[in-house]
């Protein structure tokens, strides 16, 4: 057997192990009892549904919206600000739900709940990560489709549909990666979806919190991967997607551009920034900020750790450059389930601050990853595969392969990918609050979350200016690596 | 592509991230197994620098030598699951934080000490009646009831009043599942109702019910910030607006029916390894003056009514309580009484 398909079978097996090993690791030591259907399972997965639908079309409605907006901004900014703009655009979805949840409700002087809280919060988050995904489709693809048709007089509306018509695939692959995401979706169905809304992440937490049944949290944890893993089947069909780009300037396309659009997927940024004004505009600076500076080094640590576990993860994925099916497989991927990832790495065992702060990026890596390899990195993969064949025609090892046609054209998407991934870190305070059992490991998020449980809310959303410049330090320093490793090329 | 440049920045970030860990690993506490050392296990909000711990923690060294190694636990209501994933070598000596609720599960699957005598030994006890029990020690305690602000809503003072159209849309209740507040409101309609009129109530309620939040805390700030509301919450969560913000307008509302209580308890398990440091430490909960930190950090009241002295805490008279002990027969029933509570709310 080849020496280059040993390796490449390994680094994907060890993907694998990584990602899976959480559920066979549990049921090795948990005792597998209790009862085996709850009543209330088919309400759960109907509410859950009902919201992920909803809100991912909706994401998606406005998302476009907000797509044909930032066309009009394309050629009159500088690189630099419409970078900062996209910043502005994905911040809310990284910021903590809870003070997504707490900042609007307190700018609307209302809290939405229920159905409509669910799918106003969903929406809210990552209307700007639709709009800014959608946004590079549009200048990745449709550009000289829509030269050829301004050359033919086309009408702009007709351009328009004609254009959601030839990118139906992508937008059917958007909507299936945004209601997977809501589905599965737990801190926004637990604080404002009530019990009909709550998710079935909330479902399985239930299981293990409340009754204390591992053997129920895992098996509902499976149906829910297997459900996901056979509905990603139907909706990729073997040869759905057209993943041919086409490089071009950006000029004709901006003909179509919607110039107010931009202003929707903006809309949340300006809400959470004013609910911040008025929830911190007259609070003193509290005591608690002398200790400020560990909870940054811890936010630091669990975003890098996070983020370069993301990157090893990915490399090792793209070393692999699995089959197509295998591919298909981790695009279908969900995570096993937040509580059930976090207790198999609690029975790790280990002791200390430094062991702690591993398991806490371990464990988010692994949560992150399918949602991540989905967001960008099969597409990335899919358009390399002919490349990957021809240069396989030719007598070259498959380390060459890798280093000279894998490795430059993934760098860029895999270092974006890791500085999502740290940010998203940066922000989780549910799982460093399940795994950190030393004192001295605290990190802003946590932080924020025990000022919480603590009376002392107002408090709590100080901490989020810190939060936001260190999200923003750990993004833009994973996004040096594609810099430097490009520098070359662009030189 | 530059390789070159590409590994140096990896390194550099790698780097970082060493140097960022450097501390952790010069001055990482490994849990030694000494006689100078206790291993307690507790939740997060008490080990925080905001919380009761790290003050008891300096007191208890400076007077008994004993370092005390916090084992962090997260949320409360995983004490018993944490304490089942831990390794033989890594269990601790000590729990605080149980609650009545989970003291049922601690005794089933792990054996503990007796030292609930130790709450005798206090001379003017605050417990109330039913509190006191099994082989844990209680050091604090706190009545619930619903919270508001003076002149934004009229207070309730009965379950059946919370069906009132006033109160549409006003009530920031917690739930079961997920929070031991919420359990208590559950247990506190079942008890006082009886089962089957509790679910019948709980049907009429759901208009009264703004928001059915998964913990305190997230329950809380909803309240902060959605006037004008009530939540479910502590006799005591008053003095923290009137100590920390000046404020004296937060209330809490007297019903006519007796108000379940919440108990904080702390227990030393067989397994222990310095189980009499462990009992000093459960001794050491009820000094006057660690009674009062517990007061003001926690926000909940002292077993120990010395404590209440020179502080605004106040424990409220003419009010019942509900035995602590009671609700044990009905947590057994726990997913029956959750299940029927989810037909209501699903």
């Amino acid at each position: 057997m080849e020496k280059s398909f040993l390796l490449r079978s390994l680094s994907f097996a060890l993907v694998l192990l990584a990602l899976f090993f959480p559920v066979p690791f549990l049921l090795a030591h948990m005792s597998m009892d209790g009862p085996w259907f709850d009543p209330f399972l088919g309400t759960v997965v109907w509410g859950a549904f009902l919201q992920g639908f909803a809100s991912a079309l909706i994401s998606l409605l406005l998302g476009v919206l907000g797509a044909f907006g930032l066309l009009s901004l394309g050629q009159k900014r500088s690189r630099r600000q419409l970078a900062l703009f996209y910043g502005m655009l994905i911040l809310p979805g990284f910021v903590p739900p809870i003070i997504v949840v707490a900042l609007v409700s307190k700018m609307f002087g209302f809290l939405p709940l229920g159905l409509f809280g669910v799918v106003f919060f969903h929406v809210l988050m990552n209307l700007g990560l639709v709009s800014v995904v959608f946004h590079r489709i549009l200048l990745k693809k449709t550009n000289l489709w829509v030269r050829d048709a301004l050359v033919a007089n086309v009408k702009k509306i007709k351009i328009i549909s004609g254009l959601m018509s030839a990118l139906r695939f992508d937008l059917a692959w958007l909507f299936f990666y945004f209601f997977v995401l809501y589905f599965f979706s737990f801190s926004i169905p637990f604080l404002v979806g009530g019990s009909q809304f709550g998710g079935v992440e909330v479902f399985i937490y239930e299981k293990v919190m409340f009754f204390g049944q591992w053997g129920e949290a895992i098996y509902y944890s499976m149906i829910f991967f297997l459900s996901m893993l056979g509905l990603s089947s139907l909706l990729v069909g073997r040869d759905n997607i057209d993943f041919k780009p086409l490089r071009s300037n950006t000029f004709f396309i901006e003909a179509v551009a919607i110039p107010w659009g931009w202003v929707v997927p903006v809309l949340p940024f300006f809400l959470i920034i004013g609910g911040l004004v008025l929830s911190t505009s007259q609070i003193p600076m509290p005591s608690v900020f002398s200790a400020l500076s560990l909870s940054i080094r811890g936010s630091l640590i669990v975003a890098l750790l996070t983020g370069l576990g993301t990157f090893t993860l990915l490399t090792l994925v793209a070393f692999s450059f699995c089959s197509d099916r295998w591919s298909r497989f981790l695009l279908a991927m969900v995570h096993p389930g937040w509580v059930v990832v976090g207790f198999a790495f609690l029975l790790l065992g280990g002791v200390g601050q430094v062991s702690d702060f591993l398991k806490i990026g371990s464990a988010l890596t692994i949560l992150y990853f399918p949602f991540l390899f989905r967001l960008a990195f099969y597409e990335n993969l899919q358009h390399l595969r002919q490349q990957v064949l021809v240069a396989r025609s030719f007598p070259v090892s498959w380390l060459k392969i890798f280093s000279q046609v894998l490795w430059p054209q993934c760098l860029s998407v895999m270092a974006l990918l890791s500085g999502i991934a740290a940010v998203w870190a940066c922000g989780d305070f549910a799982m460093t609050g399940l795994l950190s059992q030393s004192t001295e490991v605290s990190t802003l998020a946590s932080d924020m979350k025990g000022l919480l449980a603590n009376y002392r809310i107002e408090q709590s959303l100080l901490y989020l200016w810190p939060l936001v410049v260190v999200s923003a330090l750990v993004f833009f320093l994973f996004q040096g690596l594609a810099y430097v490793g490009s520098k070359k090329t662009s030189s | 592509m530059n390789i070159r440049f590409f590994f140096i920045y990896l390194f550099g970030l790698v780097l970082a991230l060493g140097v960022l860990f450097f501390p952790y690993f010069m001055f990482d506490k490994q849990p030694l197994r000494d006689k100078n050392s206790l291993r307690v296990m507790t939740y997060s909000s008490f080990i925080q620098k905001w919380g009761a711990g790290p003050e008891i923690a300096r007191r208890f060294k400076e007077e008994t030598g004993l370092d005390i190694q916090w084992i962090n636990a997260g949320n409360a209501g995983l004490l018993i699951e944490r304490l089942k994933f831990k390794r033989e070598s890594d269990q601790p000596d000590m729990v605080v934080g149980l609650d009545q609720f989970s003291i049922n599960e601690a005794r089933r699957f792990f054996e503990w000490h007796d030292v609930h005598l130790i709450n005798d030994e206090i001379e003017e006890s605050l417990l109330p009646e039913g509190g006191h029990f099994f082989d844990f020690v209680a050091y604090d305690w706190g009545p619930l009831t619903f919270i508001y602000k003076e002149g934004e809503v009229d207070p309730p003072h009965s379950l059946l009043d919370l069906l009132e159209p006033k109160y549409r849309d006003h009530l920031i209740l917690q739930d079961p599942r997920m929070s031991s507040p919420g359990l208590q409101f559950l247990l506190w309609v079942v008890v006082t109702l009886g089962q089957e009129k509790a679910f019948d109530y709980l049907e009429k309620l759901k208009p009264s019910i703004k928001v059915m939040s998964p913990s305190w805390s997230s329950s809380y700030s909803i309240f902060k910030l959605q006037q004008p509301t009530l939540v479910f919450s502590y006799f005591a969560s008053p003095f923290f607006h009137q100590i920390e913000e000046n404020d004296t307008s937060y209330k809490a509302s007297r019903f006519s029916e007796p108000h379940p209580v919440q108990v904080e308890y702390a227990g030393v398990p067989k397994f222990c390894q310095n189980c009499d440091g462990a009992k000093k430490f459960a001794r050491f909960l009820l000094r006057t003056d660690i009674q009062k930190i517990l007061m003001t950090k926690n926000y909940m009241f002292p077993v120990d009514a010395q404590a209440l002295v020179g502080s605004p805490f106040k424990v409220p008279k003419d009010v019942k309580y509900l035995k602590p002990i009671e609700s044990l027969s009905l947590i057994k029933k726990k997913r029956d009484l959750v299940n029927l509570w989810k037909k209501a709310f699903y």
